[in-house]
């Protein structure tokens, strides 16, 4: 059984709504993580010679 | 300092006091004084997550070795906003829902006391030196910039930060970590804003200097265990770093106990997740654009003005002879800036790339000499001569327009002020919490567990103080203190993975952790080379693995 479906861990597992908002909020901060990377990697290259 | 910077920061320490006192108002006990009855807004927790984060270290340390150094140690962030998402399902959630003040607290619901003492004592040995080590920071600096006696710039830090931190609790705290988290990055842009308007070259041409240098040299892709910042360290061992940080350490856990809701506490984190690696890029390139801008202008030898003068004082000769080398070498590099950006802006140009490499050679000479320069302070002084910390404070001063400096002074003690009252208050916290009510007064009355948490609150900001004051005497043992922090850190992290797994126990996580900190330990005597950020991933790993087989074999208890 995994850890978060545990019934003494019930109370972590967000309900189904929730659950969704925060899969978007998720997908943000790493669409937001990537595009800093991607910025830092074009300094890199197109400078750092 | 001019009159005019002495009266802004004057202004900003009176404020700063003042609005935290009056906030005492809304603490009557223990649950108003450590957890502001639960009841903060997201965006001031998350403020005041990312200003206990940003030290006076960050704004002086941090901008420094970006002028030396560059952009790679922004790796070591790489892990961060995973860390959020994941602790955003796992340990917040658990955390609120148990309803208690300390992350130790869970562990004693979950496992047993033993386990709960350990990992609060572990906390209070590594915060409460690390508080003193936090002060002294900014105040070894001051000192020498400004010629202060360490007790003054030791008091004139850590008074005002331990009397608005004992009288208003958390929620002054939290409210003054807000303005000083604006007043922090307000002072870096306006830094950069000054740069790029002094430095006499486009802000391209800027770019390309500190590329031809390496300074912009981010991404490490290799493997090597021994180097301390790499991709994949900061991606893997950032991670669990900053899983352990933001969700077991009680100086960052408080921040998000005292939202108002589980759903702010995540929004809160989420805020360091966005922002934490954009506002670190802004603070190495302010010393990336410092490091452009004494390419045009002489900047000193030796950074450091007290080493400065007395290895003048005591060498005279080898000084001068340095000192002329080093004004010739500096010449050269500068002639060579010039002709590197000289009319041609094309990165790939045939012409501009012979002159690049004379700009690489003739900035080795510039280092060559600096590094001759500090061997001569460690011989004339017997200290350590790394002066890093120094150029950003040295460029503030002799640069900065009037009434900016003092803002950027202002930004740094409001850095440092920041990640003190959030370590005080937490050490109070856990004291309190998970010592005195736990084991001496479980009966104790409201206000007079408020009185004793006023208390241990001033004696921490004591202890800090003192340490602060010695530090340079303390230096062994603070280093030694810090390294057995660096032992146990990614094995607390262990003991709460274990807490989400089903079917561990007491026995499990006490002998899992001991295990865990034992192998850290051997990994760091045994294997030296391998970087402290490998340290969290194995320590958590084992704590996980010991914890999973012990809790296998020992007796359940009946109650379980």
């Amino acid at each position: 059984m995994h850890g978060l479906t545990h019934p003494r861990m019930a109370h972590v597992t967000p309900p189904t709504d929730a659950r969704t908002r925060y899969r978007v909020t998720a997908a943000r901060v790493f669409a937001v993580q990537i595009a800093t990377l991607l910025l830092l990697w074009w300094l890199q290259v197109t400078f750092a010679r | 300092m001019h009159p005019v910077n002495w009266a802004i920061l004057v202004t900003y320490i009176a404020y700063v006091l003042w609005d935290g006192i009056r906030r005492s108002k809304d603490t009557d006990n223990i649950e108003g004084y450590f957890l502001a009855n639960r009841s903060l807004p997201w965006w001031a927790v998350g403020l005041s997550v990312m200003a206990t984060q940003l030290s006076a270290v960050t704004m002086i340390g941090t901008t420094g070795q970006g002028a030396t150094d560059g952009l790679r140690f922004i790796q070591l962030y790489f892990g961060l906003p995973l860390a959020m998402v994941i602790l955003g399902v796992t340990l917040v959630p658990l955390l609120h829902g148990a309803k208690v003040f300390t992350a130790y607290e869970f562990l004693e619901k979950r496992f047993d006391a033993k386990t709960r003492s350990l990992t609060a004592f572990l906390f209070l040995l590594s915060r409460g030196m690390s508080c003193g080590t936090i002060i002294a920071a900014p105040s070894v600096v001051f000192s020498a910039i400004f010629g202060w006696d360490m007790t003054w710039s030791v008091a004139m830090i850590g008074i005002p930060t331990v009397l608005y931190t004992m009288i208003g609790g958390v929620q002054a705290v939290t409210w003054a970590d807000v303005k000083q988290m604006v007043l922090i990055v307000l002072a870096l842009l306006a830094v950069v804003i000054v740069l790029l308007v002094k430095i006499p070259v486009s802000p391209v041409d800027a770019l390309e200097l500190a590329g031809a240098t390496g300074r912009l040299q981010v991404f490490d892709f290799s493997w090597d265990l021994t180097q301390t910042y790499t991709f994949w360290s900061g991606i893997i061992g950032g991670t669990f770093l900053m899983l352990s940080y933001f969700g077991t350490d009680q100086s960052q856990v408080q921040r998000h106990l005292t939202a108002k809701s589980v759903d702010d506490a995540r929004t809160s984190l989420m805020m360091s997740a966005y922002w934490k690696i954009p506002l670190q890029a802004l603070v190495l390139i302010v010393g990336v654009l410092v490091w452009v801008f004494y390419l045009f202008v002489p900047g000193p030898m030796l950074w450091n003005p007290v080493a400065e003068r007395q290895v003048q004082a005591e060498a005279p000769a080898e000084f001068n002879a340095l000192q002329a080398r080093y004004v010739d070498a500096w010449n050269i590099r500068t002639q060579d800036a010039r002709a590197a950006v000289a009319g041609d802006h094309g990165v790939d140009s045939e012409v501009t790339r012979p002159d690049r490499e004379a700009l690489i050679e003739s900035e080795a000479a510039v280092n060559a000499v600096r590094a001759e320069a500090l061997a001569l302070v460690t011989q004339v002084t017997g200290a350590p001569s790394r002066d890093v910390n120094y150029i950003i404070p040295r460029f503030v001063l002799d640069w900065l327009p009037l009434g900016l400096a003092g803002i950027f002074i202002a930004g740094v003690i409001a850095a440092a002020m920041s990640s003190i009252a959030s370590e005080l208050n937490s050490l109070s916290t856990a004291t309190v919490i998970d010592f005195y009510r736990r084991w001496w007064r479980p009966e104790g009355s409201p206000p007079h567990l408020l009185r004793v948490s006023k208390i241990a609150t001033g004696l921490w900001g004591l202890f800090a103080c003192v340490v602060a004051t010695y530090a340079a005497n303390l230096g062994s043992l603070i280093e030694v203190v810090n390294r057995f922090g660096s032992f146990f850190y990614g094995s607390i992290l262990g003991v709460f993975l274990l807490a989400m797994i089903p079917r561990t126990n007491g026995p499990g996580a006490f002998f899992g952790l001991l295990a865990g900190m034992g192998v850290v330990a051997s990994v760091h005597f045994g294997l030296p080379e391998v970087a402290f950020l490998w340290h969290n991933v194995i320590g958590a790993v084992t704590v996980l693995t010991v914890g999973v087989l012990v809790s296998a074999v020992s007796p359940r208890p009946a109650s379980a």
